[in-house]
């Protein structure tokens, strides 16, 4: 197959074995690749009602069809598994270098299935693919790791490129990231899932490059698609000098940045940790560039740590959605201190996400007394105070005491256990915090965060954009009528961006029919527009049925109380909250669902998903007794 | 205080002379009009990044909200202010 490898390794930890299986070429045609393949073999392969965190979970590490590619942006890899911390399907997304190493070296995915008795590194060079022990590793934090990996190897011909867990992975905190050149695939706990199998580090080594099925044609297209993002003003510019941070102050003026746990006010002190900040602050006047593999965006600048004890040690960012959700939302507003936090997490292993949304959340039932100094590891946790915040983000990191425990295992255990009126404030959907946009700012934002099945996405699809910064893509953030049509389409444009693996932010200038074009040019499949599209569609179909299977339906598509009833109190969207429950049934409907959003026979079979129905019928039986009850 | 009160957001900054503004409303005074009293606090690239006066154009990529609407939802350069208002501009963003 051009484009693809056509290849896919399956490492069973139990057995101790290696095999290198071929993908069927009708499959990588009605699948493509990332989101929609994974989650093809996961609702297969793995059973319904299984623990996340046991030997019958498989994790899908699988690059995209344009991974590795010309393709401008072809650089990531997807995550994909039974999520424990959601219990859902989950895929996480990550840039870098390791997924086009892993296409040079001739495979699309790795499948790793079982459990290993004790820890191993995985290496792959071209065809030689190894399991090593690596009880020396276990308990390293992933830069130590990588160093290690990469002195184990001795010399060789390129450098490695190596994926790694932390201590956090290795705890299985249900926080657990995936890190892999400084980039992070974080959300949904995918590295408790490597942990629990006692995957250290997989490294790659590889010499080949995709075959392309028309070079000459698909180099046009690179050559003009990326002198377009060279001159968008948001890829060559903001992007590119401010980082994804560019967009801090346009989420603040709107009330939607994240602050003191969601509070609904605008941040005072956002002016310190804004793009425009961390260019100068941080990022050598935004030019200390670090950019993924083949992208002219160069979005991920890097940053030189002078702190006592981490002088000269780089950390790539911090994101928005870090600064956002560990900074802000925690009310802290100092830069240096949130690269620092950024560092340590990364290091641990940890999503600095979902670790914001939950030390904010612990801090608000700190201040409402719901919790005492027995749970903070004798912290005043309280919103704002610096030493507080990084004593809590290294007991998350170490696992330490109750508020270590607390926070690597999430928001909804957390609220769990404290009780009172915590689940109605804690700030997420399925057991996923949300990412760093308040869902009251706009109904397709709340929309697209209650119906995602993985829980409060940022990228699935990311329509805050739509509603408030963008000026040529623009809908009405107040409107309910509208948003159940515009959250179906832009969701499915979003899952094609996760079969092909290309980062979102091509997405700024370059669109759908480009893509199209990349693929035809790369692959020789040939596809017609509707055709594409419909691999969009179907990778989400199969997620949704995936947690259909699991349970999940209308009673999960839901946001926590505040957020339908207390306004938010700032900016230019001051005074809404949010009304999923106005949306879903029109969204269930011209999705093809039934009304309690499980995807119908019809629909499946429709999709060409019609060995997913008879998975299906106990979800369905299920529902409709709870009605009948 | 009657009048329109402005918010240039982030990167905007750069092109004007304050990060804020209030002027005293005018009669029938719209955006354009705004603008024209803004270019006399702006940068000599405020053409470029904001607004045209030579050929009476937005710069397609930046938003211009009045309260928490967004001028293409209204009637563009031509939306007319009252008292109060509050119009927040904002630079091409994207990111997340």
């Amino acid at each position: 197959m051009k484009g693809i490898c056509g290849r896919l390794i399956r490492v069973n930890l139990t057995r101790n074995s290696i095999d290198v299986e071929t993908i069927d070429k009708e499959v990588a045609r009605k699948y493509l690749g990332g989101k929609a393949l994974a989650a093809y073999y996961a609702i297969r392969e793995i059973t319904k009602g299984i623990d996340p965190l046991g030997p019958d979970n498989n994790l899908y590490l699988f690059t995209g069809t344009l991974t590795g590619t010309p393709a401008p942006l072809g650089n990531r890899t997807v995550a994909a598994t039974k999520s424990p911390l959601t219990r859902t399907f989950t895929d996480s997304y990550m840039g870098g270098y390791w997924g086009p190493e892993l296409k040079f070296a001739g495979y699309d995915g790795i499948i790793l299935e079982g459990a290993s008795p004790e820890p191993v590194h995985i290496h792959i060079q071209d065809d030689e693919i190894s399991l090593v022990d690596a009880k020396d590793l276990w308990g390293m934090d992933t830069w130590q790791t990588v160093e290690a990996v990469k002195k184990s190897l001795g010399t060789t011909k390129r450098p490695a490129k190596v994926m790694s867990i932390g201590q956090a992975g290795e705890r299985k905190d249900l926080l657990a990231a995936i890190i892999a050149d400084a980039r992070a695939a974080a959300r949904g706990g995918v590295g408790a899932v490597m942990g629990s199998k006692k995957v250290k580090a997989i490294s790659i080594i590889g010499s080949k490059r995709p075959q392309l099925h028309d070079q000459k044609g698909m180099m046009a297209l690179v050559k003009a698609q990326n002198a377009r993002l060279n001159k968008n003003p948001v890829t060559n510019d903001a992007l590119r000098y401010r980082g994804t941070p560019n967009i801090l102050l346009g989420v603040n003026a709107v009330g939607a940045l994240p602050y003191n746990n969601f509070s609904g006010d605008e941040n005072p002190g956002a002016d310190q940790i804004s793009g425009e900040a961390m260019q100068k602050t941080l990022w050598n006047d935004g030019k200390n560039w670090h950019p993924c593999w083949n992208c002219v965006v160069k979005c991920t600048h890097y940053h030189v740590l002078e702190q006592p004890g981490f002088e000269g040690k780089i950390d790539d960012g911090p994101e928005y959605e870090t600064v956002g959700l560990l900074g802000s939302n925690c009310g802290i507003n100092d830069p240096k201190a949130i690269a620092l936090a950024d560092y340590l997490m990364d290091g641990y292993g940890l999503d600095t996400m979902s670790v914001g949304g939950t030390i904010a959340f612990l801090m608000d039932c700190y201040g409402r007394g719901l919790i005492g100094k027995d749970m903070t590891n004798g912290l005043d946790l309280k919103f704002g105070d610096l030493n507080a915040w990084m004593a809590a983000i290294n007991a998350a990191g170490k696992g330490e005491g109750n508020l270590g425990r607390l926070i690597a295992n999430g928001v909804v255990k957390a609220a769990a256990e404290i009780g009172h009126d915590s689940m109605d404030f804690a700030p997420q959907v399925k057991g996923l915090v949300f990412p760093a946009y308040d869902p009251r700012s706009g109904e397709g934002t709340a929309l697209s965060y209650a119906r995602c099945e993985r829980g409060a996405d940022h990228l699935k699809p990311w329509v805050f954009h739509m509603e408030w910064l963008s000026s040529t893509q623009r809908v009405d953030p107040f409107t309910t009528e509208d948003k159940p049509a515009l959250i179906k389409m832009v969701s499915e444009g979003s899952a094609l961006f996760d079969c092909l693996c290309v980062c979102r932010f091509a997405g700024n200038e370059l669109n759908t029919e480009d893509f199209l074009a990349l693929v035809n040019a790369a692959t020789g499949f040939n596809y017609t527009y509707p055709e594409f599209w419909a691999v969009g569609e179907r990778a989400i179909n199969l997620a949704r049925a995936f947690g259909a299977r699991e349970g999940f339906g209308r009673a999960q598509d839901v946001l926590p109380k505040k957020f339908n009833t207390v306004p938010l109190r700032e900016g230019l969207a001051k005074g809404s909250v949010a009304h999923v429950d106005r949306m879903l049934p029109k969204y269930y409907e011209i999705c093809g669902w039934d009304d309690n959003g499980v995807p119908t026979p019809e629909k499946l079979r429709e999709l060409g998903l019609g060995f997913v129905v008879d998975e299906l019928k106990e979800a369905v039986r299920g529902a409709e007794a709870a009605r009948a009850a | 205080m009657p009048g329109v009160s402005i918010k240039i957001v982030g990167y905007a900054r750069g092109f004007f002379d304050s990060p804020s503004y209030s002027f005293i409303l005018s009669e029938g005074m719209t955006i354009r009009g705004l603008f024209l009293e803004l270019s006399g606090h702006a940068g000599p690239d405020f053409d470029r990044a904001i607004y045209d006066i030579k050929t009476d154009r937005m710069n397609e990529h930046i938003a211009v909200f009045v309260n928490s609407k967004e001028i293409r939802a209204l009637k563009g350069l031509d939306t007319r202010l009252h008292d109060g208002d509050v119009v927040t501009i904002l630079p091409p963003m994207a990111g997340g």
